[in-house]
């Protein structure tokens, strides 16, 4: 048994391959992509709304409103991030009820790249914010002795998103398959219904996650600096 | 080994893809659905705030207008009234003074009538008295009624004192004699009434007859300014008298019977 769909290679050139991560992932892109274009193609405004127009207003208005939660402002500058996140995430998890799906997120590198993505996300808006200075300094904060330990604790977390969604995902998957050889009847099904739940939460953990990094360097930031100069007034 | 670099990347620009993807066909659509709706919803709740502040001051003139209609109606029902008041008490006077006019030209009419009737009756009762007792005289007694009172009146003449005669042969002589009666002088009579005067007045004196319509009885002698008269003008006047309270008895009578009603 194949612990990520990365082994099932379908096309291979040199370094470049094609897997079913990549493949599934781009059946992802593309049902979500269609799909959300059918529905904003008949967009209204008035009058009586699809139930789809809703379904999305729903989903994305939440998740500004998660986002505005956090204390990032404004709220729609993050929300293509961290809302195809979750989407992407919270839509590769749903799809694992279907059989022979294998989800792109029970695969290590596609949580390693959304874990670099975040990564790579925190210095970005941390530096937009705060500048070079005001987001590297967080780093030497409250000693410059704490440099290491904050570099550590960066890549730790990054590590830890990546590794805590693809073992949640490949351990689901893993125990569904295991249990299908023991108990072939009725208690896998529930097994996938709490697949269902854990993909879920597993999605929402990772953008919210997503959304505390960038904010911690956005915005906590500038409450470390108030309190400095509350102390320099003191 | 668990994580393929070639699929991290390819993941990493997958992902990137799908960024670009949604918000090109997902949050930018829907967002901007949401805000036209969001702008409409407004613009309603901003319109709709507009015609209720439009209607609220349209309430407010509707009941200023009310109000003041309401203080014209009682002005107007105050001054009618007044009006009305003042128009009642001038058809009141009017009519008040009407019914005195009318009351005051009934009394006269009444008044006239009574003069009238008083003179016709006292005409009527003369011309009946005097027939009776000219008749009754003459039947019981064969004496001429006017004969006597010929003969009566030249004695009383002869009776007055000599200024009295002095007075009276000055106005015969001046302007001459005229007797009237209610009935016409017999030429016996005249004969012996002219023989009774003529002593007392003069023998030049002019003496000339005429009939009095409204005498009912006697012989009256005009000398000029002066009138000497003998008949029942005394009776009449009491029986005129006589009948004048008996008819106010009547009217206080009748009016008090009207003022029990």
């Amino acid at each position: 048994m194949e612990l990520s769909p990365d082994s099932i290679i379908l096309w291979q050139a040199g370094f470049a391959k094609l897997n079913l991560t990549i493949v599934l992932t781009w059946l992802n892109i593309l049902l979500l992509t269609v799909g959300s274009a059918l529905v904003t193609r008949r967009l209204r405004d008035d009058g009586k709304l699809s139930r789809w127009q809703n379904l999305l207003e729903v989903l994305v208005s939440g998740i500004e409103q998660q986002i505005a939660d956090m204390g990032l402002s404004p709220a729609r500058e993050f929300l293509p991030f961290l809302g195809t996140l979750f989407i992407f995430v919270l839509f590769a998890n749903l799809l694992a009820v279907v059989p022979g799906y294998r989800p792109p997120t029970g695969s290590l590198s596609t949580t390693a790249a959304l874990a670099i993505s975040v990564f790579v996300a925190v210095p970005w808006w941390g530096i937009r914010r705060r500048g070079w200075g005001g987001f590297f300094g967080m780093y030497i904060k409250p000693s410059v002795f704490m440099l290491p330990f904050n570099i550590l604790g960066e890549l730790s977390r990054t590590l830890a998103l990546a590794v805590r969604l693809f073992g949640n995902i490949m351990s689901g998957s893993m125990i569904a398959g295991i249990l299908l050889t023991v108990t072939p009847l009725f208690f896998p099904v529930v097994m996938q219904l709490l697949g269902l739940i854990t993909g879920v939460i597993q999605a929402y953990i990772f953008a919210i996650l997503a959304a505390v990094y960038i904010a911690a360097a956005a915005k906590v930031q500038r409450v470390r600096e108030d309190d400095g100069q509350g102390g320099l007034h003191g | 080994m668990l994580i393929d670099w070639f699929t991290v990347a390819a993941q990493t620009v997958n992902f990137l893809l799908l960024i670009w993807l949604l918000k090109r066909f997902l949050y930018g659509p829907i967002l901007q659905a949401m805000e036209r709706r969001e702008a409409r919803i407004e613009g309603r709740l901003q319109e709709a705030r507009q015609e209720h502040e439009v209607a609220r001051e349209e309430a407010a003139e509707y009941q200023r207008l009310n109000r003041e209609l309401e203080e014209t109606r009682t002005e107007s029902l105050h001054q009618v009234a007044e009006e009305a008041g003042q128009h009642r008490q001038q058809l009141i006077d009017q009519g008040r003074a009407e019914a005195s006019a009318l009351t005051e030209a009934w009394k006269a009419a009444v008044c006239r009538d009574r003069q009238l009737f008083m003179a016709d009756l006292k005409k009527r009762i003369g011309s009946e008295v005097l027939q009776i007792a000219r008749k009754a005289l003459n039947d019981l007694t064969g004496c001429d009624l006017a004969t006597l009172l010929a003969e009566r009146f030249v004695a009383r003449f002869a009776a007055l004192d000599q200024e009295q005669q002095s007075s009276c042969r000055t106005a015969a002589e001046t302007s001459g004699v005229l007797v009237r009666s209610a009935v016409t002088l017999e030429d016996p009579i005249r004969s012996r009434l002219e023989a009774g005067l003529q002593p007392l007045l003069g023998p030049d004196a002019a003496i000339s007859y005429c009939i009095a319509d409204d005498m009912p009885l006697g012989i009256e002698l005009i000398l000029g300014g002066l009138k000497l008269s003998w008949g029942v003008d005394s009776y009449f006047a009491e029986l005129e008298r006589q009948i004048d309270l008996q008819l106010e008895e009547v009217d206080g009578t009748g009016e008090g019977g009207r003022r029990s009603l």
